[in-house]
């Protein structure tokens, strides 16, 4: 199992994937913005994606849980 | 060259934000900086397109592999609007001012806009990417009549043109000594440097219908409000407006 987290304080402003849907290693999962700086943020192991609990629009802080992939 | 950020010219360029994050992905260390004299496709945030008439404005894209960790990333966003406050000063312009997370005001009005992006792998920051847009060499009839009271550029606020080139050169003088500065000691000070421009500090701030007087700007560059309650906001994405003063976007 390995969790998507928040690399910093900010609000997903994208999600771009679906549960069920199977991820590569490095695949961008989720856009997030903080301070208007636009990061891509990456699943940090392949496999399918079990729970989304980001939602785009929301803020969150660094270290949440956005994506699980497993 | 009195900057060691490499200064890459091109004549015309659809994008130099894109042009600079193939440099990066392609391993390219940096610090570089990608700048086109006509740029037929820039982009400002969230994709907005970004209003450059062909030759006048500076658009330039840096790129910079801070040694910082990745919660630390946008205050890197900050730090260029230090730089170019300090590049306009150097100029000669007056009352420069800024806004946050990254605008820069001159008499209230926007001459600049920051596009900052980043890349992180794990827990590391691989490189971040600064876009600015700097109005130089516009004149009011340039932009579009809705945004005539919120506009200015280098020329209409010194009567005077600024050469693309030099310009670059001088905004890469500030950011390349502020750069340097964060590789020796950190970002701890970049709040506390940018604080001293802000054009809003004691101000009435609104976003999404939560107001607050702005209070002062976190340790990672959030902007911390108080409430009328006594609450203590802090926001970390998007903007906020002085009630009552009209700012482009």
């Amino acid at each position: 199992m390995a969790d998507v987290t928040m690399p910093m304080n900010g609000k997903v402003i994208s999600i771009k994937v679906q549960v069920g849907q199977t991820v590569e290693e490095d695949q961008e999962v989720v856009i997030i913005e903080a301070m208007k700086m636009e990061l891509p943020v990456a699943a940090p192991e392949g496999g399918a994606v079990k729970e989304i609990r980001a939602k785009e629009g929301e803020s969150y802080q660094a270290g949440d849980v956005l994506v699980v992939v497993g | 060259m009195d900057h060691a950020i490499k200064l890459i010219v091109y004549e015309e360029a659809a994008s130099t934000q894109d042009i600079a994050r193939e440099l990066a992905q392609a391993g390219e260390q940096g610090p570089v900086a990608v700048m086109a004299l006509k740029q037929t496709a820039g982009r400002g945030r969230s994709g907005r397109s970004w209003i450059s008439p062909p030759g006048k404005n500076l658009a330039l894209s840096a790129l910079l592999r801070p040694k910082l960790a990745p919660r630390e990333a946008p205050l890197i966003g900050l730090l260029a609007s230090v730089a170019v406050a300090a590049a306009l000063d150097a100029k000669g312009v007056p009352s420069v001012s800024l806004k946050w997370p990254n605008d820069v005001l001159v008499d209230g009005k926007k001459i600049a806009g920051i596009l900052p992006e980043a890349s992180v792998k794990g827990d590391s920051l691989e490189f971040v990417i600064i876009g600015i847009g700097l109005n130089v060499n516009s004149r009011l009839s340039d932009f579009p009549p809705e945004l005539h009271d919120s506009v200015t550029s280098v020329l209409l606020a010194t009567g005077e043109e600024w050469d693309l080139r030099d310009a670059a050169r001088g905004l890469l003088r500030e950011m390349d000594a502020l750069h340097i500065r964060v590789n020796e000691e950190g970002c701890g000070f970049v709040p506390y440097f940018w604080e001293t421009r802000w054009a809003h500090k004691g101000r009435i701030l609104t976003r999404d219908g939560l107001e607050g007087r702005a209070e002062g700007i976190g340790p990672l560059g959030s902007l911390i409000l108080r409430t009328a309650d006594g609450r203590r906001v802090e926001i970390n994405s998007g903007q906020a407006e002085p009630i009552g003063v009209e700012t482009a976007s």
